[in-house]
């Protein structure tokens, strides 16, 4: 059978077959596709861009910090009894520095997740190995430290370092920003088919207007960056990330000057595994 | 002595500054962040201020300058930027169809002397 068609060439009507109306109806149907699939990835090349920005910034602002200290040493500007304060802050820079590759790394390692071997993990098992990893720190600020796991919790499917980096990075956020004498709560329990982590402090908290931007990279609160602590401003974006990744949530609340409670839920049993894309 | 505000989100750089121009027998004030620093620059009247670019947002400082240079009660202040963005994808982000009105720019880790230098050609 045949149609007419005016397909507007300018070269008049085209006798044209129902199946050739069909290959420029695909023809179409590919081009909305790829044009799609085009936005898509720009979006994703200037997220990625603005990204490699910021890294560029955050790791040079430590090191532009240590410098300046170091010529302030040198060039005479600071007295033989102030150095070893001076010198420790270059130590607590040089700290930050460090940690931001960490951090760095572990986000590159959650970009190749679906490269990484998964196994059976037991998040009790990892959080009892963190704490005892942070047990000096406790002793040190003389923290009141209460634990309660649940019983029977079951093993997770996931990537075992990036695991611990959930318990890593709120254990030490929370030891961090509560002073001494201060309280931590920790706990886990199973839960309707699913794992329910959480972590309440009793330390500096959070602002309200900060509260919108703590999961953004390289963001610390102003009250922890007016601190003496080291922080990158990506601990809690590894967290949002592992803790999506594997088909949870995470959630907080918090109050300046009273504390904090971290929350998070993952899955149990579906072997979900980190797929999300750094920028993502 | 001169009074001088610096205004900058690292606070190891406003210690550093501080301490720095303290030694060269000036009054020393800082605020963190872009938004508090006009304020603070109308607020106080520095001789001088010290301002980096990229704050809360990536070229806020130039913004304070911009807002410095159209307030009468303000335009006068001389203004030292100092910025890392050098040499990053952030430089490319710098106006450069408009004039920047500032009395001098250094690159962070800014060498002490070369700020010294410059903090006292502009307040002599």
């Amino acid at each position: 059978m045949q149609e007419r068609l005016d397909i507007g060439f300018g070269i008049g009507n085209i006798v044209s077959t129902s199946r050739d109306v069909k290959i420029i109806e695909d023809l179409e149907l590919q081009v909305i596709k790829l044009t799609e699939e085009n936005y898509r990835l720009e979006k994703l090349l200037n997220a990625r861009r603005q990204f490699i920005r910021l890294v560029t910034h955050e790791l040079k602002s430590p090191i532009a910090a240590v410098e300046n200290y170091l010529k302030l040493i040198l060039q005479g500007y600071i007295n033989l009894e102030d150095q070893d304060k001076i010198l420790e802050k270059c130590i607590i820079r040089t700290c930050e520095e460090r940690q931001l590759i960490d951090d760095l790394l572990d986000l590159g390692r959650i970009e190749e997740s679906e490269s990484l071997p998964i196994t059976p993990v037991h998040l009790d098992q990892v959080l009892q190995s963190v704490l005892s990893e942070c047990q000096d720190d406790v002793i040190d600020k003389n923290l009141q430290l209460t634990l309660e796991i649940g019983e029977d919790i079951p093993e997770i499917q996931a990537v075992p370092e990036l695991s611990k980096s959930i318990w890593c990075n709120l254990v030490s956020n929370a030891l961090k920003y509560t002073p001494d004498n201060g309280e931590i709560s920790i706990g886990l329990q199973a839960r309707d088919k699913a794992l329910i982590g959480w972590i309440r402090d009793s330390g500096i908290g959070i602002s309200t207007e900060d509260q919108k931007k703590i999961f953004r990279e390289f963001f610390r609160g102003e009250n922890a960056k007016n601190t003496s602590i080291a922080g990158t401003g990506l601990g809690l974006v590894l967290v949002k990330k592992i803790v999506e990744g594997l088909g949870g949530e995470i959630s907080f609340e918090s109050e300046l000057g009273v504390g904090s409670t971290f929350q998070f839920m993952i899955p149990t049993g579906n072997g979900s595994r980190i797929s999300e894309s750094i920028v993502g | 002595m001169s009074k001088i505000l610096i205004v900058d989100d690292d606070p190891d750089f406003i210690d550093a500054t501080r301490i720095l121009l303290e030694h060269e027998g000036h009054q020393v004030k800082y605020v963190t962040g872009g938004k508090n620093g006009y304020e603070t620059v109308k607020d106080i009247d520095p001789d001088l201020v010290i301002l980096d670019v990229m704050m809360e947002s990536i070229l806020e400082g130039v913004s304070v300058s911009r807002k410095m240079h159209k307030n009468p009660d303000t335009s006068a202040i001389p203004i030292v930027m100092v910025s890392s963005i050098a040499q990053t994808d952030y430089a490319a982000l710098f106006p450069t169809d408009e004039y920047i009105y500032i009395d001098a720019y250094l690159n962070k880790p800014v060498d002490p002397t070369m700020l010294v230098k410059k903090v006292r050609r502009i307040l002599a």
